[in-house]
């Protein structure tokens, strides 16, 4: 790769603003030690409040308050200090000390409600540590402890879903260790992944979704109880410090510290279960017209093998006949200890988790550690190490186009209740392909070691200078076996199968490197500026391989060693990026800031003629409320925010590159093959978002308001498609990533929305408080360009497609308006009349061929989302939690009614045709050419969380020798409001970014638990 | 030192060191930033390192282990289409090319055969063209690897414009089947002057190549040049495509899906016999179960018994029935008996009329080239009508349609700026 002169000026230009910033620094006197202590209190109650942060800005000293509310204060310098207290949902207060040599200062804060936050600490999006009224953009913040005490969440996702306005999770199976895709802000690239970045303090860690056969998304990994909060910055106007990559915006998962004081040990034990809520009922009924009899029989699969479970049948096998899906049982323990000193401060923690699906075959067991110590060796400095391991076993279950129960059950036939139509003995209990005992054979599980460790040096030699530098690693080490024994009751049903193995490794190695100094200086009393710039360095490499084989000579054996015939295959591709960055804040009173920054990238992904890429980014805010002229009734605080940024996302890790794949060809000798055709001007799709708003507390902060407006435009959007074949460069290769897809930055969007989120106490007396939260979201797009074409189809058979004029990712089919049956309720083909984009009629059909164009029929990704919930807390101990969130304006393909109606004609409208709408009996006589059919709305909401906590009283806590107890009860996922009439309204079976269609899932399974909390 | 000037020099000597560290790697650094970058490519190779004429051997290998690799699907996406294959499986992608409703749209096709096909051709044309950049020094028998590569071409443009309504060659305009046969013509003249020139190890590429030129110009409608051609062919003569266990790449996929259950043989080649005793050259074996969509009947082919069988490109057989399509007559007549005895068939056929005799010769050619992957072509250039018939239930949804060649497909269209 040629020298990039421009990181010479880059680096001259952050040299010199450095020489400049060292040129008059202000700087305080400091001698000697002394101590502080206090109390932080509730400043309307009176009430202590625990886990205040108190700490003497500059000095790195600080505290956490205690149950009662006290804190202390060690090694601060003598002389006149300032004490701040900050607390998650107060005001944060500071007041002025003087402390000597020695000697002990005393004080007390009491800090008020504050509805907004205005002092609350964002890490994410900045250069260091910054006050939410210094950012121009909406930072979401989930609290970990408040959420986990209340809501009934087993993993990060559930964590995030319907808790940060923007955010869109879609869960494609209720299998356990499944996930979700997620959209912050609906979707910014028409071909590229749209998941968002994940960072665990201040490192990126792994993001993939859908690995494996469990299908997960690797941010679950981490234990729940071990996060601190979790910060969610949503597009390029917040997220521009982390350059290329991160247009889709970026989770920063916090996790807990050590706190000052006495070792502090926290229990919890969680049992659960989960369900196939109303199975029988939800369960299809299927038809098929016996060719014996003549009459049309049917079927509930669910229903049958229960009344065959209960007759106590015996399987083919032997075995008993149990029913189609089982109660799974969960249990969840941890155990954490933390404590500190003015010197070193430490968090450990240790859990274990063990998930049962509802199939015998799906189930997660995980263990995971975290240690996460803090050291300050001398005064300005301060060590962070925090290191994560977690070994997990992950197992899911055959679903989707693999098979598996939900196949043989939703897809069943009374033609398997006696017969068998695809040949072979013995029939087949009506399950479409192989019996319930026959999938539960198949064995496909993933083990994966995770180690995510980070260490950050902190270093403040002055009050106006502090710089930071990072070092992380996240290492994801996975391995993924399967295998079908060659089994009498295997062969029985497939002659041809003769058992098969497959063993494969699949890690991914992030690093990173990051680099930031921040120099703070006051002008005036009222002005004052803080510059900022650093430098960051990741590396993402990933390395696979698979070893697998078939035909086994004797049953039992299981290892690819075993098999007759082997294949093997690999891959391995590294990314890499660097960047710097420059950033200029100024801010006014402390309620007026202004800033600036611009970064510049490269990666290793960029064609070789693609030079540097700059994002700049502006904002400001102004907390309005805090002028003396301000005075609106009923509004108690109120700040303005504006910003503007830019921010990016790389193409594949070979795209750029014209490439040739190493192969085996003639004679079994090793050859070459065109792979990759390269782009030597490919560089990142650019996205830059103007986003406006305001934070608004009410009442005396009983409400607050939070409205965000976003307007994203995106351009030089990495469009793939294949490449052409008759110029060489196309088709796949196996094992190379890419191989025949062309890069092209020629697709260009807007996409836009608002956010808002409104919460509250709605009314409180001595003994009951009522909280509420009411969330929702807008996002739309529309695709403006795409190289001189007018669509690019993401998927012909599903029908999803980016074209001009609509949002991205929309559905457009052929779609039947009107149809006639003859009298034995076929439809007549001349009958058929399809739909025309201009809203008129047309013969779908000339001669034999369907002619009739593809409609608009909607979006794949919901335009609106939220969520309602509450909390009633009586007596101070127990509390009523619930939560209902909903998804509108989205579409899906149910194809679960394509398969039934269409393929296998065991539809109810199949045998009884005359009684049904003929215009869905043409669709569905035509295969799935008539995509219409099957594209429904998918708005709903959901009954997701509903939870009874009570704290034990103090008396009766301590007789287990504890300071705190709690019990909770709760339930998740258990009632759905939907016109959506196919099995589950979240299932989706693909991992595509845009093809939203369910086939077979699990649906989300209604889950319930206890869960006891002790803390010593 | 006081407290405070101690905090001053070091928070000055902080800051010096910061710059002179930013400074330093500005002037001096900017290769190790760059070097940052750098990334590991253990599985691919830049094309541009294998211009060179070392790189000969490399390239020729490359370019017929592309063919290989895409020979097999392709014949099983024509004998679909052609109708000597039924699809087995329950999956609807693969059901568009036998119920003969393939779209330019669908996927399938253009994976098994159009793009593999039209990179082995790509692989060949441009093998060949390096070839002919590079001198003899350069490149030892060079006229040998001339041939081969022009030969490869050739092949693959004939099969080409046997199965496609149209194509498109190196980023070109739609181009009709005729152009492609002229552009097949011309690599075989290339081949088989290079293969004389070569002397006699390029004896197998003259055969070769004479009988792929016979084969383009049937198809151009100059039955003369080509049974001209055909008769050069030797007795016995025949090229096969290799095929191997070792590697999926290397699968002969009729077998692989005869294997599967995925593909099962269509009723006009079951139980074929020639005055009662059974036809050795379309064998095929009733399973007694249903293929892996449980409605199929399942009939296995027997000419390629495992991943490895190899499958004739070219042989001395298709050289007689070309001739004998040219010439008719007694010729014809002689053919078909010579045929038949020496795969130990009664020679009893006595002929008839001239359309008769050409009526028996493209039946002979339906049993003698069966899963060569001729078939497609043959109902084309006939004119034959398709099975099953148009408009006949297709059993998995729909009726079978009338597409008789495969439209030049979306991955084309989309790329190609001059096919937009």
């Amino acid at each position: 790769m040629n020298c990039r002169s421009r990181w010479k000026v880059l680096l001259l230009t952050l040299a010199a603003v450095a020489v400049w910033v060292t040129a008059t620094p202000p700087l305080i006197a400091q001698q000697g030690s002394g101590t502080i202590r206090g109390r932080v209190l509730d400043a309307n109650s009176g009430r202590p409040t625990p886990t205040a942060q108190v700490y003497v800005p500059g000095t790195g000293r600080g505290a956490l308050s205690n149950p009662s509310g006290d804190f202390l204060i060690q090694g601060v310098p003598p002389g006149e200090r300032v004490v701040r207290a900050e607390l998650i949902g107060y005001s944060s207060q500071q007041q002025t000390v003087m402390v000597t040599a020695g000697g002990t200062a005393v004080v007390e804060f009491r800090l008020a409600v504050s509805a907004i936050g205005l002092d609350e600490l964002v890490v994410t999006g900045v250069p260091g540590g910054t006050q939410k009224r210094a950012i121009g953009n909406v930072v979401t913040q989930v609290r970990a402890e408040e959420t986990l005490a209340a809501a009934p969440v087993a993993n990060l996702q559930q964590m995030l879903n319907a808790r940060a306005p923007g955010m869109i999770i879609m869960p494609q199976t209720g299998q356990v260790g499944a996930s979700g895709k997620i959209r912050i802000r609906g979707a910014s690239s028409m071909n590229l992944d749209n998941e968002p970045l994940v960072y665990v303090d201040g490192i990126r860690t792994d993001n993939s979704n859908f690995t494996g056969s469990s299908q997960a998304w690797r941010a679950n990994d981490f234990n729940p109880e071990d996060i601190e909060s979790i910060e969610i910055i949503k597009g390029p106007a917040a997220s521009t410090l982390y350059g290329t990559e991160a247009a889709n915006g970026v989770i920063q998962i916090i996790t807990k510290k050590g706190r000052i004081g006495t070792p502090v040990f926290g229990l919890t034990a969680k049992v659960g279960s989960a369900t196939f809520a109303n199975l029988e009922e939800r369960m299809y009924t299927n038809y098929w017209k016996n060719t014996k009899t003549g009459q049309v029989d049917s079927i509930n699969l669910a229903t049958a093998e229960r009344l065959l479970s209960e007759a106590g049948t015996l399987t083919a096998k032997g075995t008993p006949i149990d029913p189609l899906f089982r109660t799974g049982w969960s249990q969840n323990y941890g155990v954490n200890v933390s404590g500190g000193t003015d010197a070193f401060r430490y968090y450990l923690a240790t859990g274990y988790d063990n998930e049962q699906g509802i199939e015998p075959t799906n189930y997660v067991k995980r263990f995971n550690s975290k240690v996460n110590v803090t050291v300050f060796p001398k005064e300005g400095w301060d060590v962070t190490a925090s290191s994560g391991w977690i070994s997990s076993k992950q197992s899911g279950s055959t679903e989707g186009s693999g098979g598996g129960r939900t196949w043989g059950s939703y897809f069943s036939t009374p033609a398997n209740l006696t017969e068998n139509i695809s040949g072979g003995t013995p029939p087949r209990r009506g399950y479409r392909s192989w019996t319930a005992e026959l999938y539960d054979e198949s064995v496909s599980y993933e083990d994966l070691g995770r180690f995510t460790g980070s260490v950050v040096v902190n270093h403040r030699p002055t009050e106006w200078l502090s710089h930071r530098l990072t070092v992380g690693l996240d290492a994801v080490l996975q391995r993924n076996e399967s295998w079908q024994e060659k089994s009498a009751l295997y062969l029985l049903f497939s002659p041809t199968g003769l058992g098969s193995a497959s063993s494969g490794r699949n890690d991914r190695t992030m690093t990173t490197v990051d680099y930031s100094a921040t120099v703070k200086r006051s002008w005036t009393d009222s002005w004052s500026t803080e510059t900022a710039g650093g430098l960051q360095y990741y590396n993402r490499r990933t390395v696979s391989a698979v070893a697998s084989g078939t035909d086994f000579a004797l049953a039992g054996l299981s290892a690819v060693s075993a098999t007759a015939t082997r294949n093997s295959s690999g891959s391995t591709s590294e990314e890499t990026s660097v960047g710097v960055f420059v950033q200029q804040q100024a801010s006014w009173n402390g309620r007026v800031f202004l800033t600036a920054a611009v970064r510049a990238d490269d990666h290793s992904a960029f064609g070789q003629d693609f030079d540097l890429v700059y994002y700049p980014k502006a904002s400001a805010t102004w907390v309005v409320s805090e002028e003396d002229f301000f005075n609106l009734p009923s509004v108690t605080s109120l700040r303005l925010r504006a910003a503007w940024g830019a921010s990016g996302q790389q193409p594949a890790a070979f795209a750029a590159l014209q490439t040739y794949a190493s192969t085996i060809g003639p004679n079994d000798k090793a050859t070459v093959t065109p792979s990759t055709p390269g782009n030597p001007i490919l560089g990142p799709q650019r996205a830059s978002e103007l986003e406006v708003g305001f934070d608004a507390g009410f009442f005396d902060e009983r409400l607050a308001l939070e409205m965000t407006y976003y307007d994203t435009r995106i351009k030089d959007d990495i469009l793939t498609r294949g490449a052409p074949p008759s110029q060489g460069f196309s088709g796949s290769v196996s094992g190379i990533s890419g191989a025949g897809i062309q890069y092209l930055n020629m697709g260009k969007s807007k996409k836009w929305g608002f956010e808002t989120l409104l919460r509250g106490t709605v009314f409180s007396t001595e003994t009951a408080t009522l909280e509420s939260s009411l969330s929702m979201s807008m996002n739309d797009s529309e695709v403006e360009y795409l190289g001189g074409d007018s669509a690019v189809v993401q998927s012909s058979s599903w029908g999803v497609e980016h074209r001009i004029g609509y949002p991205l990712g929309s559905w457009f089919h052929v779609k039947v308006v009107d149809a006639q049956l003859d009298a034995a309720g076929a439809p007549i083909r001349t009958s058929m009349m399809c739909a025309t984009p201009d809203g008129g009629q047309v013969a779908c059909f000339t001669g034999n061929t369907i002619t009739a164009p593809r409609v608009h029929l909607g979006r794949t990704i919901p335009k609106w989302e939220g969520a309602f919930s509450s909390t009633l807390t009586l007596f101070d101990n127990l509390s009523i939690y619930g939560l209902v969130d909903f998804k509108l304006g989205g579409l899906k393909w149910d194809h679960n009614l394509r398969i039934r109606c269409s393929l296998y004609y065991i539809c109810r409208e199949n045998q009884y045709p005359l009684e049904y709408n003929p215009v869905d009996i043409a669709m569905y006589a035509n295969s799935a050419s008539f995509g219409a059919a099957y594209i429904k709305g998918a708005s709903f909401a959901k009954l997701r969380e509903v939870s009874v906590s009570y704290t034990l009283p103090p008396s009766v806590a301590s007789r287990f020798g504890a300071s705190r107890a709690s019990v909770s009860f709760a339930g998740r996922n258990l009632m759905t409001f939907t016109g959506y009439k196919g099995m589950e309204v979240e299932a989706m079976f693909s991992g595509s970014s845009y093809v939203m269609q369910e086939q077979n899932q699990i649906p989300q399974l209604r889950q319930f638990s206890f869960t006891t909390n002790l803390t010593f | 030192m006081r407290h405070s000037d101690r905090i001053k020099v070091r928070a000055r000597r902080t800051v010096t060191v910061l710059t002179a560290a930013l400074a330093g790697f500005a002037l001096t650094g900017c290769d190790f930033m760059d070097e940052l970058l750098e990334i590991e490519t253990p599985a691919t190779i830049p094309a541009a390192n294998l211009d060179g004429p070392e790189f000969a051997d490399m390239l020729l290998s490359g370019a017929i282990g592309d063919f290989e690799a895409a020979f097999s699907s392709h014949i099983l996406q024509q004998s679909l289409l052609a109708g000597e294959l039924h699809d087995g499986t329950s999956s609807a992608n693969r059901w568009m090319v036998p119920s003969r409703t393939v779209m330019y749209f669908d996927a399938r096709y253009p994976e098994q055969s159009y793009t593999p096909l039209s990179k082995a051709r790509w692989t060949a044309d441009n093998t060949l063209k390096l070839l002919q950049g590079w001198t003899d020094a350069q490149v030892p028998s060079r006229q040998l690897k001339i041939a081969q590569a022009a030969f490869y071409a050739g092949y693959n443009l004939v099969i080409l414009g046997e199965s496609y309504c149209s194509m498109a060659l190196d980023l070109s305009a739609e181009m009709t089947p005729q152009a492609v046969f002229q552009q097949a013509e011309a690599r075989f003249t290339t081949a088989i002057t290079a293969a004389q020139a070569a002397g006699s190890s390029g004896s197998t590429w003259l055969s070769a190549s004479y009988l792929g030129r016979a084969r383009a110009r049937l198809n151009l409608g100059n039955g003369a040049g080509a049974a001209a051609d055909a008769a050069l062919v030797p007795v016995g003569f025949k090229l096969d495509a290799t095929h191997s266990a070792a590697n999926t790449r290397r699968y002969n996929y009729v077998y692989e899906e005869t294997r599967t259950g995925n593909v099962s043989v269509t009723e006009p080649y079951w139980n074929l016999t020639v005055d009662g005793k059974a036809d050795p050259r379309v064998p095929v074996l009733d399973m007694k179960r249903k293929a892996a969509d449980g409605l199929t009947a399942l009939m296995n082919q027997q000419l390629f018994l495992d991943r490895a069988s190899p499958i004739p490109m070219a042989r001395w057989e298709e050289a007689q029935l070309i001739i004998a399509e040219v010439q008719g007559g007694t010729t014809a007549v002689n053919i078909i008996n010579n045929l038949r005895t020496r795969r130990g068939l009664p020679g009893t056929y006595a002929g008839g009329t001239a359309a008769q005799i050409k009526d028996q010769v493209i039946a002979e050619r339906q049993r003698e080239l069966f899963l060569d992957g001729h078939r497609l072509g043959d109902l084309r250039r006939y004119n034959l009508p398709f099975f099953p018939p148009v408009g006949q239930v297709y059993v998995k949804g729909g009726i079978y349609g009338d597409v008789k060649c495969f439209p030049i497909p979306a991955v084309e269209i989309n790329a190609n700026p001059n096919l937009r």
